[in-house]
C-alpha cells in the first residue's frame, strides 16, 4: 500500500477513526493498530504480513530468553544466535541471488573449467536458478529487521527493558507508518510509547503534522517524480546517447530525486505517527548543506546511519582503537552499508566509496589539524566551497547508487567526457525543479518549527480544510499514476 | 535517538484529540469533495476486476456528488492548466 493512494487515504482513515474511538478498550486498541499495520503490509502479499508477524514472536521469544538468563554465556550464546538467524533471513532473501550468480558462479567458472566440469557447472546453474528466481524480496525486510536488531542487543546490552508484551513488540516492529521505509526508530523510543497508548489527554501537533504529511507530498508526487521522469530516468536508462551536460543534469536530478523521494516518506511516515500520538526522531537535515562527508550522514538517513554507529562502528572499536584501526572500522561499516542497500557490485562499490572517503577525510582533517566536526566559526566562504565540493562527491557517488550495473556506471562516466554535445534536457522548467527540490531542504528537521506553531494556532477547521486544498493542488500538479518510493526496494 | 522537541515527554504543543479527530474528518471530507470526480475517474482506469469493480462501486456516488457541487472544479483547473504545463515532454 502506497501512501499518496485512495486505498491509503481510506485505511488510514478508518484506523484513525478506530484508534482514537477505542481509548476506553487497552486492548482492543493494540490488538486493532497490529492488525491494521499486518493489513498495510500484508496488502503486498499475506505471506509478508506473516513473515513480520513470525519476526515479532521469535525477536521477542529471544529477548525474553536473554533478559531471564544471568549466565553471561548462555546470554552471548543466545544473542549470537538471534542476531544469525535475523542476519540469514535477511540474507537468503537479499543476497542469495547476488552471491550465487554475481559471486560463485564467476569464480567457479574458471576453477571448473580448469577441472572440466564445466557442464556439471551449468547443469547446477539450471537446477538452483529456478529457484532464486522464486525468491520475492519482501518489502522493507531490511528496516524491520534493523529494528528487531536493535531490540534484542539492547535488551542484551541491558540498555532498553524488555517490552511488557509481544503485543507491544509486535506494535513497535510492524507500526505501519514506518514499516517499510523507515525511519528506523529505536526500541528505547517506540516501546515505551507503545506500552501505554497515548489516550485522550494528549496534544497532537496537527500543524507540524499537516506540513509534514503534504510537504512531503508534495516532495514526492511533485519533485522527485518529475526529476525521475524527465531527467534521471532518461540519463540513466542510455548514458551513451547523452553528452557531459546532460549527464551531469542528470547526476544533479537524482541526488534530488532521491532527497525528496526518500525525505518525503520519513516525512509522511513521521506524520502520521503523529496524529496516532506517537513520536519519531527527525531523519533528514539538509543533508546537501553539509561541509564534510562525516557531516552528511549527521544528516541524511539519520537513523540508519546513528543504527550503523551504534551497533556496528562502536562494538567494531570505533575510533577507540587507534588510526588504522578506527580507518578501518569506518571502511568496513559503509561497505556494510552499502551492502545492506542492495544486492550489487554498484551498491558494494558505493558503500566503499563512502568508508574510503570517510576514512580520508578523517586523515587529512587530522593532518592538516582541523577539528574532526567542521567548527561554527568556520567563515562563510570556506563553509560555501565545502558545501559545494561534498554536494559533488555525493552526486559522484549516487552515480554508483543509481546505475542498474557497472557498465551504466562506466558509461556514465564516459559520458562526462563527451562536452562537444549539446544539452538536450536542459531547460527552463528543469532548473526551476531542481531549484525547488534543493530549496525544499530549509523544510527539515526543526526549521519550520514557526509554520508548525503558526498552523497550529489556527482555527481546526481551517487547518483541514487548507490542507484538504493543497493537496487537490499537490494530486492536480504531479503526473498521472504513483512511482513507488525508492527504498521500498531496499 | 529522540531529540527534546521530538519527545513526548516535552510540552504539549497542538490540539486536544477531539479537536484533531474534527481536523481529520473536515480534511477528509473536503478532500473527497475536491477530488471524488478524479478518484472515480482513476478507479475506471484500473484493471477489470474485483478491485476495480469495488473501487468504481464506492467512488462513483462519491465523484457524482464531487462533479454536482463544483468542488471538482479546483483538481480540473490545476490539472489542464499548471498540471499539464509542469508534465509536457521535456526534451528538445
Amino acid at each position: 500500500m502506497l501512501f499518496p493512494t485512495t486505498v491509503f487515504a481510506l485505511f488510514f482513515a478508518v484506523v484513525f477513526a478506530l484508534h482514537w474511538g477505542l481509548v476506553r478498550f487497552p486492548l482492543t486498541r493494540k490488538l486493532v493498530l497490529l492488525a491494521a499495520s499486518l493489513f498495510f503490509y500484508g496488502y503486498w502479499s499475506w505471506k509478508f504480513a506473516l513473515m513480520l508477524l513470525a519476526s515479532a514472536l521469535l525477536n521477542h521469544g529471544a529477548a525474553v530468553l536473554i533478559d531471564r538468563s544471568s549466565d553471561p554465556r548462555a546470554r552471548r550464546g543466545m544473542v549470537t544466535l538471534t542476531v544469525t538467524a535475523n542476519l540469514l533471513v535477511l540474507g537468503i532473501f537479499k543476497y542469495t541471488g547476488f552471491l550465487f550468480t554475481k559471486l560463485m558462479v564467476p569464480l567457479a567458472v574458471p576453477l571448473c573449467a580448469w577441472l572440466g566440469t564445466t557442464d556439471q557447472l551449468i547443469a547446477l546453474q539450471e537446477r538452483v536458478l529456478p529457484f532464486i528466481e522464486k525468491i520475492v524480496l519482501p518489502v522493507g525486510i531490511s528496516f524491520y529487521t534493523f529494528q528487531a536488531l536493535s531490540y534484542v542487543v539492547d535488551v542484551y546490552w541491558r540498555k532498553t527493558p524488555l517490552a511488557r508484551s509481544g503485543l507491544d513488540f509486535a506494535n513497535y516492529l510492524a507500526f505501519f507508518p514506518q514499516l517499510v521505509a523507515g525511519p528506523i526508530v529505536r526500541a528505547s523510543d517506540l516501546l515505551p510509547q507503545m506500552a501505554v497508548f497515548p489516550d485522550r489527554s494528549v496534544h497532537l501537533d496537527t500543524g507540524r503534522a499537516a506540513t509534514l504529511i503534504l510537504g512531503g507530498l508534495f516532495k514526492k508526487m511533485v519533485i522527485a517524480n518529475w526529476l525521475s521522469e524527465h531527467l534521471a530516468d532518461p540519463v540513466f536508462a542510455m548514458p551513451e546517447s547523452y553528452g557531459a551536460p546532460d549527464i551531469i543534469l542528470g547526476v544533479y536530478a537524482y541526488a534530488l530525486q532521491i532527497y525528496c523521494d526518500f525525505s518525503a516518506y520519513s516525512d509522511i511516515a513521521i506524520g502520521c505517527a503523529l496524529l496516532f500520538g506517537f513520536h519519531f526522531p527527525v531523519n533528514f537535515n539538509a543533508p546537501y548543506f553539509a561541509v564534510t562527508l562525516q557531516e552528511f550522514w549527521r544528516r541524511w538517513h539519520i537513523s540508519l546511519s546513528t543504527w550503523l554507529r551504534d551497533y556496528l562502528y562502536i562494538p567494531l572499536g570505533g575510533s577507540r582503537t587507534g588510526t588504522v584501526r578506527t580507518r578501518i572500522n569506518l571502511f568496513v561499516t559503509f561497505f556494510l552499508g552499502g551492502l545492506w542497500h542492495g544486492a550489487g557490485w554498484t551498491f558494494v562499490l558505493w558503500g566503499a566509496f563512502h568508508g574510503a572517503y570517510l576514512s580520508l577525510e578523517r586523515a587529512v582533517r587530522r593532518l592538516m589539524g582541523l577539528p574532526e566536526k567542521p567548527s561554527a566559526d568556520t567563515t562563510f566562504g570556506k563553509a560555501l566551497l565545502g558545501r559545494i565540493w561534498i554536494f559533488h562527491v555525493v552526486c559522484f557517488s549516487w552515480i554508483l547508487f543509481r546505475a542498474p550495473t557497472l557498465k551504466v556506471a562506466g558509461d556514465m562516466l564516459r559520458s562526462l567526457c563527451k562536452w562537444g554535445e549539446p544539452g538536450k534536457l536542459l531547460t527552463g522548467t528543469a532548473v526551476l525543479v531542481l531549484l525547488v527540490g534543493f530549496l525544499l531542504q530549509f523544510i527539515d528537521g526543526r526549521r519550520p518549527r514557526p509554520v508548525w506553531d503558526a498552523v497550529g494556532r489556527w482555527p481546526v477547521w481551517v487547518q483541514g480544510a487548507l490542507a484538504a486544498v493543497i493537496l487537490t493542488l499537490i494530486l492536480g500538479i504531479g503526473p498521472t499514476g504513483v512511482a513507488p518510493f525508492i527504498y521500498f526496494q531496499f | 535517538m529522540c531529540r527534546e522537541e521530538d519527545c513526548p515527554e516535552s510540552q504539549p504543543i497542538g490540539v486536544v484529540v477531539k479537536r484533531a479527530c474534527f481536523c481529520v474528518g473536515i480534511f477528509f471530507a473536503l478532500m473527497l469533495l475536491l477530488n471524488g470526480e478524479a478518484m472515480y475517474t482513476s478507479a475506471t482506469r484500473l484493471e477489470y476486476g474485483k478491485t476495480r469493480d469495488f473501487w468504481v462501486a464506492v467512488l462513483r456516488p462519491v465523484g457524482r456528488v464531487s462533479k454536482a457541487s463544483g468542488f471538482s472544479y479546483l483538481r480540473h483547473v490545476t490539472e489542464t492548466t499548471f498540471g499539464e504545463w509542469l508534465n509536457r515532454p521535456s526534451e528538445k
